[in-house]
């Protein structure tokens, strides 16, 4: 038994009845919950929205349109992004993910839907992809308004949460009683999205407990990692830490040059490992191999902050298909 | 009102979002595979260490300092004058477990828990490593006493402070020529040079304009 998935799972339902059209199915839903102490917490939620929509689709020799082999039927405008007027921002709310094959847990901005396409926010990566067919799954973003639901302990106006972007620019946002404003404390920002594998910087003035409710991811993720950014990657997983030794941090870190910091859960922020990789193995804060007993881990719905010397990709596993 | 919520919110935010302010890591590794400081002759370093630091001004921001000035260092106390802390010597630094950046190798390891504040994000780091002598984090300036040999490493493009919770982890592997401040490239290793006072070419004129005139004068 590699894997349990104890009393955090809602239940282990393979549920197939169709959600939309009969092309969507839902699998293993979960629930978990996260305890942020009074001051810092690097959140990684590990649930997904449940598919909408799974299927053979063809993606176009451009990268910028995703079409089903098998008409889909879906209403126009269903997955299209945000279109708040300035200055709120605005999001991609769906995305579109590889679930097999090399591209596995490839994540893709949707941008907008007609009746039998997705338009791609950007053209997809890699450009290998493009001109070919996948399986692929639509899904809902999580946002941060998503990640408040059942949260107990919040504080209007006190508590806020620091994305970071690709370049590495912080976006600050700040609880405001029943959803997320922008630093400014204004605009509208409950809809900022929280990328699967991908988290944040939580700031509490006394103690919150996140309630995560989703859907095990079934398939691999892959999480994209910035030169430029500060990048908060946790697994996927709402039953167990990921142990350190032997993740798949090891090949997708650059060997010897990139690295990541492990962090106390006590609102501290306290360093409490460093880990390199030798393109083999994981290393420790001394770069020597952690050995196969070490207990180093990634806290169930929290993060590391992973340094990468050049963008790169780590994929982690699903709890599912381990 | 307004202005005074928005006021007690700013406060009261400003107090968090500080707090999520963490430290950052620095860390430095030599072997075959990311390379190695070497002697001026290429043998293996036997003694003295490396050393990991930024230019403060009496405040401890960060400043710039000419690469000529650090070249013409003498001495550690020299780089100390101008500014130089070792990141050991920075607020928060602490040492994972085995870290050893000592001579003879293996030199390996890392310094976590540097504040922020202290070491900036995309602050020039400098790499040096000296032939004798170890860091003294009570007295830096008396640092890597007896080292007659060294090397200066400025990589801008790849040795700059990890941004807030980060890791930076310098290699000799990124570095070029023209990276080097003091020493040579030899593919991954980089060799040391001599840490002598040398003579500044007007103190050599004047000394070479002495001689002849004592020629000129013992002719008459």
């Amino acid at each position: 038994m590699k894997f349990h998935l104890p009393l955090v799972l809602l239940g282990a339902a393979l549920l197939t009845a169709p959600a939309v059209l009969g092309q969507a199915t839902s699998g293993v839903m979960g629930f978990s919950t996260l305890n942020c102490p009074t001051g810092t917490t690097l959140v990684v939620p590990t649930l997904v929205n449940p598919s909408v929509f799974q299927g053979q689709a063809a993606i176009s020799a451009d990268g910028l349109t995703i079409t089903p082999t098998t008409a889909p039927g879906w209403a126009a405008g269903a997955y299209n992004a945000t279109s708040f007027s300035a200055p709120t921002p605005n999001y991609p709310r769906f995305y579109a993910e590889v679930v097999s094959g090399t591209n596995e847990g490839l994540i893709l901005d949707i941008l907008s839907n007609s009746a039998s396409e997705l338009t791609m926010a950007s053209a997809v990566i890699p450009a290998g992809i493009r001109g070919t067919t996948v399986q692929i799954a639509i899904r809902e973003h999580v946002t941060l308004d998503k990640i408040v639901q059942g949260a107990t302990g919040l504080t209007a106006y006190a508590d806020a949460a620091n994305l970071f972007g690709p370049t590495g620019a912080t976006i600050t946002r700040i609880f405001d009683g029943s959803s997320w404003v922008a630093g400014d404390y204004t605009t509208p920002a409950g809809h900022s999205v929280i990328y699967p594998g991908s988290g944040f910087s939580f700031s509490a003035a006394s103690t919150v407990v996140f309630s995560f409710m989703g859907e095990v991811k079934p398939t691999k993720t892959k999480v994209p990692m910035y030169q430029a950014g500060v990048n908060i990657v946790g697994n996927l997983n709402p039953a167990s830490a990921l142990l350190i030794y032997g993740s798949s941090f090891k090949e997708a870190l650059s060997p010897y040059a990139d690295g990541f910091n492990r962090f106390s859960a006590d609102g501290n922020m306290t360093t409490l490992g460093t880990y390199f990789s030798d393109g083999a193995q994981m290393l420790d804060g001394a770069y020597n191999p952690l050995a196969p007993t070490a207990t180093d881990s990634v806290p169930v719905n929290r993060g590391v902050v992973v340094s990468v010397s050049a963008d790169a990709v780590v994929t982690l596993n699903s709890p599912l298909a381990p | 009102m307004k202005l005074f919520s928005s006021s007690v919110f700013a406060f009261v935010f400003a107090y968090f979002a500080s707090s999520a302010t963490a430290a950052v890591t620095v860390g430095h590794i030599e072997n075959g595979t990311v390379g190695e400081f070497l002697t001026s002759s290429g043998a293996a370093v036997a003694a003295g260490g490396v050393s990991i630091g930024i230019f403060t001004d009496g405040g401890g921001t960060p400043i710039t300092v000419s690469d000529s000035a650090v070249a013409s260092a003498t001495s550690f106390a020299d780089l100390v004058a101008l500014g130089y802390k070792d990141v050991r010597s920075l607020s928060g630094a602490t040492a994972a477990g085995g870290t050893d950046w000592d001579f003879p190798s293996p030199v390996s390891g890392s310094y976590n828990s540097i504040a922020i504040s202290a070491l900036p994000a995309g602050t020039q780091l400098y790499l040096l490593a000296f032939n004798a002598g170890s860091f003294v984090s009570g007295a830096p300036s008396t640092s890597f006493a007896g080292a007659t040999e060294w090397a200066v490493i400025k990589d801008t493009g790849d040795h700059l402070s990890p941004a807030d919770l980060g890791t930076k982890s310098l290699l000799l592997n990124t570095v070029i020529a023209s990276d080097i401040l003091v020493g040579a490239d030899k593919g991954n290793n980089v060799t040391m040079a001599s840490l002598a006072a040398i003579p500044e070419p007007s103190r050599a004129l004047l000394g070479l304009m002495g001689f002849m005139a004592l020629l000129a004068r013992r002719r008459r």
